[in-house]
């Protein structure tokens, strides 16, 4: 949607020059096509790494206020998505420091409230019940992840951001990711199983 | 097959999905995960987690991405003001700054030639011009500061209550 709008205006740029242009002159235009455009990603990001609905809720209006206030430094050499979740990260890592000095973690054991949002879409009330008991064992292992761990789950599984792109945004070693993801997935076998996924 | 082995599996796992491995890479990947239960138990439960995390959709509401909308126009509005301010507070201070010195070197040569017609010596009559320009300097800053105590928070203060003017 916004690359078919700014593609018509000057062609010879590139979508991330044109975002970081729109972003220098804080066009509201732009930003607004940006919010629509990845509400969704930066919204199920911020749910994943906070295990809030509520907290990811402000974090992402806090997040774009503060695209707004940085976007000049935004030099479009990078994708914008990468750049728009590194915000968000440090969002959620200021927010967390307000609340308290400790760990991430401590934003899932200090906040209760619906993580996830989980759409129904089978057919049958049987299989509605079943798949909402999965989905339910799904995010009481994810809620009991360490939220490192959920994050670079999120980032890789989800937003497909390569493991030096997730090393960047988080600023941690390419090694320390592969450790996270790894550990990660193994955390969540027990409930995958009893959840009764099975390999498409 | 040693640790290595099973560390560059794991690592052409993580790989094969989104960065790509070689033709080699997946020859050699197939065959090591034909013989190790650990490495391809891995991969089977990262191939689980992806299919369960991606069936778990999480939305935005129309409302949170129209409040976020109005809020972020409404703070773009607000900086364009600030700076439109900042910018009129800078090109005050430019003018002042050569107002001052235009009037500073116009007052120096009049008092000096004031100064040769009256027969006054000039070490008084620059005293009384350096007197004359930082007087009111000085009277202001004596008024202010023991109003305006100058510590860290007491400042802040200031400058927020005259933000707050501001606005």
């Amino acid at each position: 949607m916004v690359a078919t709008a700014f593609s018509s205006l000057v062609p010879m740029e590139t979508e991330e020059a044109r975002i970081a242009g729109a972003l220098r002159r804080r066009d509201p235009d732009v930003l607004d096509a940006l919010i629509a455009q990845y509400q969704h990603r930066l919204l199920r990001y911020l749910m994943h790494l906070t295990a809030n609905r509520a907290t990811a809720e402000d974090l992402f209006q806090e997040t774009w206020m503060r695209v707004l206030e940085k976007g000049h430094l935004y030099d479009g050499r990078s994708r914008f998505v990468t750049w728009l979740l590194a915000i968000a990260h440090n969002v959620a890592i200021d927010h967390l420091r307000r609340r308290s000095p400790a760990s991430l973690d401590e934003m899932q054991e200090n906040e209760d409230g619906a993580p996830f949002e989980v759409p129904d879409v089978r057919p049958s009330p049987f299989e509605q019940a079943a798949a909402k008991q999965e989905s339910a064992q799904l995010e009481a292992a994810l809620q009991q992840l360490p939220a490192i761990f959920r994050e670079v789950l999120t980032l890789r599984i989800h937003e497909q951001l390569k493991l030096e792109e997730i090393a960047k945004l988080i600023h941690i070693p390419v090694a320390t990711v592969k450790t996270r993801l790894y550990r990660g997935v193994m955390a969540l076998r027990p409930a995958l199983k009893g959840a009764g996924h099975e390999r498409l | 097959m040693n640790a290595s082995d099973h560390e560059r599996a794991r690592d052409l796992v993580l790989l094969r999905g989104i960065e790509g491995i070689s033709a080699g890479d997946a020859k050699w990947l197939d065959s090591h995960l034909v013989e190790c239960f650990e490495c391809a138990a891995f991969a089977e439960e990262l191939q689980l987690t992806t299919n369960a995390l991606r069936s778990m959709p999480v939305t935005a509401s129309s409302s949170l991405v129209g409040t976020t909308q109005a809020r972020v126009r409404q703070h773009a509005a607000d900086l364009r003001d600030r700076e439109v301010r900042l910018f009129l507070i800078g090109i005050s201070f430019c003018l002042g700054l050569l107002w001052s010195a235009g009037s500073m070197f116009i007052g120096w040569r009049l008092s000096a030639w004031l100064a040769e017609r009256l027969h006054i010596a000039p070490w008084a009559i620059a005293a009384g011009v350096v007197i004359f320009w930082l007087a009111p300097a000085v009277a202001v800053a004596i008024a202010v500061l023991p109003r305006y105590p100058m510590s860290y928070h007491s400042r802040a203060d200031w400058l927020a209550r005259i933000e707050e003017n501001l606005q």
